[in-house]
Parts: C-alpha cells; structure tokens; sequence
C-alpha cells in the first residue's frame, strides 16, 4: 500500500509539468500583449519596454515557461502581475475557502444522493423512486447558477433563512462556517446528488437482482446486512467513479458560485487573473485545482479497495 | 428483484409540496426597508461594493497598484473636493501651480490625524516619500510616478515636484482622490507599526471622517466615525460598513436581501432593483466618459468621408432606451456631460441621416466597407455594439462585431475599425489619442489635437481658458472625426429607503457626497 501511495504521488509530478505547460501556452494564445495589461493604460512605450524585460516577456515562450518552473520547484510561485504581491501568500488564504466548499458539496452531494439513490433501488416504481428520478431531473437540468439565484431569492431575500453572502471561518466558529455553507454547497452538489441518485438507483436495482443477493435472502439474511453489506458495497463502485470524477467539475463550479455569493475563495481570484492576463496566478490555481483533482483520483482508488477486496492493491 | 411491498406513488403529494414551497416564498415578506423616519445621526451605512477591487484589499496607499477602493477617500480624505463649481478646499485650502511640474498647496489649520498626532506638511513629505520610496512599480498613474521631491516650505505649506510637467493631472484627479495612493498617513502610525514588527496596512491612521474598525478579508470593512474630523457637519452617519460583493446579482440580492443599504449598480440591474421596491438614483457621469474610435491607419476608415459616413448613420437616441434601458444621457462630445468645461457651444456637425451617410460611402467608393468593432464582452458593450451594426449595416458598411473579455489588451492584435473605449479624462485621452498613447495602437496623430490637449492640461489656465481650450479640442475632433461619443451611462446608486440624501455617484467614496447621506430610523 505504501508504495502503490509513493507511486500514485510520483506520477503526478510529469502530469503536474504537463498540465502547467499547457495551460502556459493556452494563455500565449490569447491574443493581446500582456505587457499592456501590467503597464496599464498610461504607461509609455519605455516602460512597457521595462515591463516585457522584467516579466521575461521579451523572450521565447518556452523560456518563459523555464522561468516559471525554476521558481515553482522552490514553492516560489511569483507575484502577480496586476498588484505585485506574492502568489502563494494569496492561494494559502484562499485555498481553504474554496476546499471547505468543495468539501460541504460532496457531502451534500453524499447525503443527498446516498440514502435517496439506495432507497429508490429497493423500491423501484414507488412513491420513493418516481420522487428521487423527478428531483434528479431537476438536479441535472437546471444549471447551478441558476438554481443558486432561485435558492438565494426564496431562501435568502424572501425567507430570510439563510444568510445570502459572506463567510465565516470554520476555525473560528463551525456553525456559523456550516450557516453560510448551505446555500453555495447545496448549489454546487446538488448536480452530483442528481448524478449519485440515479447511478445509484440503477445499480441497486441490478445488484439486488443478482444470485448472490438472492443467495443472502435466501439465508435469512436481515435487510441492513443484505441490502447494506452485500448490495451496497458493489453498487457503489460506479457512484464512486462518477464521485471522484465530479470533484473536478465541483472545483471549477467553484468560480462561478464563490462569485454569486461573494466567497473570498480562489474563484474571483483566478478570474480576475484570466481577464487580466496575469498568467503567474493562473498557471498556480491551475497547478493546485489540478493536484486537488489527483489526489481525489488517488483517494478514491484508495476507497475501491476497501469496497471491494478484489480490486484491493498488495 | 422488488424488495419491499408497496402501493404505487402518487405525484400529487409531491407536486402540492412544490407548490406549497413557491407559495411560501411569494408571501414571505421582502423585508423591512424602512425610510421616512427620522435622521438616525448613529446609525449605520452598510454599503455593497468590491471591496479587492477584484485582486485584494488593502489600506496602505503604497500598496496601490491601480484598483481603487471605495473606503480609501473616507479614510485618509482627500486634499481638496470637487463641487458643482469645481475644485474647493478640503485638507488643503490653498492649491497653487508656480509651472507645469509644481503643486503647491497650503494646509488647512488644525487638522489631526485619528491618532491625534497633527497633521502638517511634514506629514505629508512623509507619506508621499514612502511613496517614491516604494518605486515605479507601486503604481500606474503616470502623475503619482512622476513625483520628484517633496518640500516643507512651512509647517502647512508644500511644494511637490514633478518629473514631468504634469501638474494640470494633479488639479484634475489626484488633489481631490486619496485612491490613487497619494493618501496622506500618520507617520506616528506607521513608525509605531515598524517599531512593533507589524504592518500600517492591519491598522491603518489617516485623517479622515471615519477611522478603521476592522478588516475581514474577501468580507468586509468597517469604519467608524471619527470624532476630531475637522468637519463634523460630514459625519452624518456614525459607522459604514463595506460588505464585500461583486457587481450584478450578488449586489442586487445585498440591497434586496437587506445585507446591505446602498450600493452603486449598473442599467442591467434596473428592473431587478425597483421589482424589489428599491430606489435607484440616476447621475450623469463627471469624469467617465465613454467614446469610439475608429482606426484610421486601414482601411476603411483611413478616408476622412467614409468615417463622417459612419457618424451620419448613428442615431443615438436608439441607443439609451435599448441598450443602457434609459440610464444613460445622450452625448455626442468627448467630455462626460456633467464636466466642468463641457464644450456645449460647439455643435455636433453629423446629424443622423442616414441618405447623407450613403451619399458619402458611395462617392468614396466604400459601400459594402468591412467594419469590425472591437468591444467588451459585458452586456452592455454588446447591447451598444449590435445597435451600432444595424445602423452601420443600413448605410452600406458590412459589419462584424469581435468581443473581447480585455478590449485593452486586444488593442495591438485584433485588426479592429471601430473601437469601444471608456475611462476618465486625461488619462483617456493621453492614452488612446496622443502620439506614443500605448492605447494608441493605429498611430493616430493631429498636432492640432495635441496642441489643444496640452492646453486643458495647463494647471495655470482660468475656468475661461479651459472653456476655450476644450471648446476647441472639440472642434479639432469633430473636423477630423477620428473619435466619437454616443451616450454616457448614467452614474447608479441603489439604496433601500432608509438612506437619504444621496446626491451623486458613491463608487468614488468621495467625501464630498458621503457628507450628506444619512439613514433614518
């Protein structure tokens, strides 16, 4: 186990260079001179000139990218090209803000989903399933944004439940971090608990109909050992792929949540840097959402082997 | 393989539950607004706005790069103001300019910092040495890089030298702005957070109406008022809060929600706010303005006619109700209709007639002319931009619009016709119309227009000079027609009904407009 950990960590390091090297080159092909956005609008042509020798702009890309990389394998991710201050010091104050909300949405998304996708399995065709397949429906048609203003408009501004912006630190108070969490995290998880709901449901109903189940009723097995230990671990293989896949879209559904409900997270940090072309932000946010995404990947590699011990790595 | 019995599922019982969800929340109520009381002189101000400019927050004006932040000018003040008449005394009360690379101003008597330490013109050799200290890179504004030397003539009296002779961009923006980072800070404040290892930004001391409280990042900011302001008359509320959001929904569900009283919105937002029974305040704009450009180094419009052509065929009453829903004041000059020296003499020679458009494409030979417009990815930049490709369109021009999240950027990269600027005078003008302007990208150069920039610029001119200089900027831009206006949008406060006495746009937080906004009980 431990090396099979060593080597899963190991082989994120070329992915990590790739990664960064194309997101590197995907921000050269913008068109426009970067050196314009960091001179700004008053500058003269001497100091962009000052600008693109500073930022290595004046030299070829892939040499660009070599300065980029010296820095970042000391953790030396740059400064920002729009307000000159460190990287890093940003990502660090923001990073657990949008990880506490990727975090609350997969819960929601495995509160959600687990119990409603099993309870619909056992009872196809019941009040139970033909509930779980209409919320799934609306959970997969309607686009999280849109489902966040609703829920902000009826919630928030109308009820006044819930608070409709801001946040608060789960070091500093959990409760209040989990009050203002409810909103932004049921938006964002509510498509995954669409998604779990029905992977869910139609796994159930497959295993449940397999002979081994058949077997364990047969033995008088109790519903909670039959249904919990027999068909629930093997149904959940699938969901467990669709999870750890979905993490990804979650992170980058991230940047449009944390803007509707003013979170101080990586989402407005990264966008600002897109429209900006400050590439040392984008290609550090990028670099950790996809090391985020890896390390997801290796957890839930991780869970099939306790799921299923024939899958488990010696 | 069915596992537990069951009888069929009926949807009504879920359905009802939906409904009996919708009806609960269209009788819920939209929450106490308030107003019509009485002045609530402690009262507090929450105010919805960016409060990281997009990027981060920060209180120390060195740390300026270029986002301004609506709390700064409350905090540190600002030398003088800007009144319907022009400028008027605030920190400073006497403001000269000796030549063009000079500022002198005298200190108004008496004045103290929050710390109550005094202050005086030392003080102010002391901030704006930080500021040079800080180097070039602290900020974009070319008149801030251009500080030279700061001299103590008298303990109130300051001299500032420029490298440059910019010192009409001081009297136009920086006398009356801390936000470009000339705030004025307590040097006591700033040694005794050096001595004690931390940083003037965690506890930042200026001389303004409202004093630092706290600092939650990415959330809010809270000032409270300070009570030895030399002005008190301009503290009518006694606490402003700055609730972070970032424009469009998240502001309009702050004022709706009642997380916040007031907040500065845009047209898109209209129908939102007075849905929600909110009062939305209209200002044309002072300084912004917004402006087209054409590209005169290509085709087509490197010909004098085909560009009058284009300018015949914008009907610019199309435009306010379509595209900015009737927020927006008509304009066809450079300057914003509510500048001081608005050249309103000067008549616009390009009617909209369409017949005279394609008269003059077809004798330039033009009709069918390729056009691109270059504008802004926002709802608002592709509303104008659509209008102006059917009317283009209608007179023979055959037009492609190219949307761009950083029209600035594309600037060198896109081959654009028609370009959609905005941004406030001078830095406009210097930066897209002047020779060696980096926004300058199709070397646009008339000696006649650079002779009459220079001279609005002149810090030593009178209001009569300044008439006269822009009057004739205007005519030199309407002979050559290179550059053009269609209509500003107007400046937008939302508020609930509580805050009273709003009288202009509050993005700025100038000190001037917050001196008479109040909240009722």
């Amino acid at each position: 186990m431990p090396g099979f950990i060593a080597r899963r960590l190991l082989a994120m390091v070329p992915l990590a260079l790739i990664v960064s090297f194309a997101v590197f080159m995907l921000m050269a092909l913008v068109p426009g001179d970067p050196a314009l956005a960091i001179a700004g609008q008053e500058a003269t042509p001497e100091a962009i000139e000052q600008v693109r020798v500073q930022y290595h702009l004046d030299q070829p890309l892939v040499v660009q990218y070599l300065y980029w990389l010296r820095d970042a394998v000391s953790l030396d991710l740059g400064t920002s090209r729009a307000t000159s201050q460190p990287v890093l010091d940003e990502i660090v104050a923001r990073w657990p803000v949008t990880a506490g909300l990727v975090a609350a949405s997969a819960l929601v998304a495995v509160v959600i989903g687990v119990p409603i996708g099993v309870l619909a399995g056992i009872r196809p065709g019941h009040l139970a399933d033909n509930s779980s397949r209409l919320l799934a429906g609306i959970g997969l048609a309607v686009p999280n944004f849109v489902g966040a203003i609703v829920l902000v408009v009826i919630l928030g501004v109308q009820l006044r439940w819930l608070p409709i912006l801001g946040y608060a630190k789960f070091t500093e108070s959990p409760a209040d971090w989990a009050l203002h969490m409810v909103l932004p995290a049921f938006t964002l998880g509510s498509t995954l608990a669409a998604i779990m709901i029905r992977q869910l449901r139609a796994a159930m109903i497959d295993t449940l109909d397999s002979n081994y189940v058949r077997a364990a009723w047969a033995r008088g097995g109790s519903p909670k050992r039959v249904i919990g230990q027999h068909a629930l671990k093997n149904a959940a293989m699938p969901a467990l792929t669709v999870f750890g896949f979905s993490i990804a879209a979650m992170i980058g559904g991230t940047v449009i949540i944390e803007q509707i409900f003013s979170l101080p997270g990586l989402g407005p940090f990264i966008l600002s840097a897109i429209v900006g072309r400050d590439v040392p932000v984008v290609q550090a946010v990028t670099l950790m959402f996809v090391l985020t995404q890896l390390v997801v990947a290796l957890l839930v590699d991780l869970a099939y082997g306790w799921l299923n011990p024939k899958v488990r790595v010696s | 393989m069915q596992v537990f019995g069951g009888r069929s599922p009926s949807m009504r019982r879920l359905m009802a539950l939906f409904a009996g969800l919708l009806v609960m929340a269209a009788c819920g109520s939209p929450g106490a607004r308030g107003g019509g009381g009485e002045k609530d002189s402690n009262g507090s101000l929450r105010i919805a706005t960016d409060i990281e400019g997009g990027l981060y927050t920060y209180f120390d004006p060195v740390r300026y790069s270029s986002w301004p932040l609506m709390f700064t000018n409350l905090l540190y003040d600002t030398l003088l103001y800007y009144g319907p008449d022009g400028l008027e005394p605030g920190l400073a009360t006497e403001w000269s300019f000796p030549d063009q690379s000079t500022v002198e101003f005298t200190l108004r008597q008496g004045v103290k910092f929050q710390d109550g330490s005094p202050l005086n013109a030392e003080a102010v050799k002391f901030s704006w040495d930080r500021v040079i200290a800080a180097g070039p890179e602290m900020t974009k504004v070319a008149a801030v890089k251009a500080l030279e030397s700061i001299e103590v003539v008298d303990d109130l009296t300051v001299r500032v030298r420029l490298s440059k002779p910019i010192a009409g961009d001081w009297r136009d923006r920086l006398l009356f702005s801390s936000q470009a980072g000339v705030g004025i800070v307590s040097p006591t404040a700033v040694r005794a957070a050096e001595a004690a290892g931390k940083k003037f930004d965690e506890a930042p001391v200026g001389a303004g109406p409202y004093k630092f409280v706290q600092f939650v990042p990415g959330q809010r900011v809270v000032l409270e008022r300070w009570e030895g302001y030399w002005n008190p008359a301009a503290q009518q509320v006694a606490r402003m809060e700055f609730v972070h959001t970032v424009p469009g929904a998240p502001t309009l569900t702050a004022l709706a929600g009642g997380v916040a009283d007031i907040a500065s919105v845009t047209a898109a937002d209209l129908n939102g706010l007075q849905a929600q029974g909110l009062v939305v305040d209209q200002y044309p704009p002072v300084f912004e303005t917004t402006w087209y450009q054409f590209c005169v180094a290509r085709a087509p419009f490197d010909n004098l006619a085909v560009r009058q052509a284009a300018l015949h065929a914008i009907d610019r009453n199309a435009y306010t109700q379509a595209a900015y829903q009737g927020a927006a004041t008509i304009n066809d000059k450079f300057p914003a209709p509510k500048f001081p020296y608005y050249p309103d003499s000067i008549d616009n020679p390009y009617p909209f007639d369409p017949g005279q458009a394609r008269q003059l494409l077809q004798r330039a030979g033009a009709t069918g002319a390729a056009v691109t417009l270059l504008t802004g990815s926002d709802p608002l930049s592709a509303a104008v931009a659509q209008i102006m490709q059917q009317q283009l369109n209608a007179v023979g021009f055959t037009t492609q619009i190219r949307q761009s999240q950083n029209t600035f950027n594309d600037l060198p990269g896109v081959n654009w016709s028609i370009y959609f600027g905005a941004g406030s005078y001078p830095a406009t003008s210097s930066a897209f119309f002047m020779p060696g302007g980096v926004g300058n990208a199709c070397g646009y150069d008339n000696p006649e227009l650079t002779t009459a920039f220079d001279r609005t610029r002149n810090p030593q001119a009178t209001a009569a000079d300044l008439d006269q200089a822009w009057a004739d900027y205007q005519r030199v831009v309407y002979a050559d027609a290179a550059q053009f206006s269609i209509a500003n949008p107007n400046d937008l406060v939302g508020r609930s009904e509580k805050v009273q006495g709003v009288s202009g746009d509050i993005t700025s937080g100038n000190p001037w407009v917050f001196a008479d906004i109040y909240v009722t009980d």
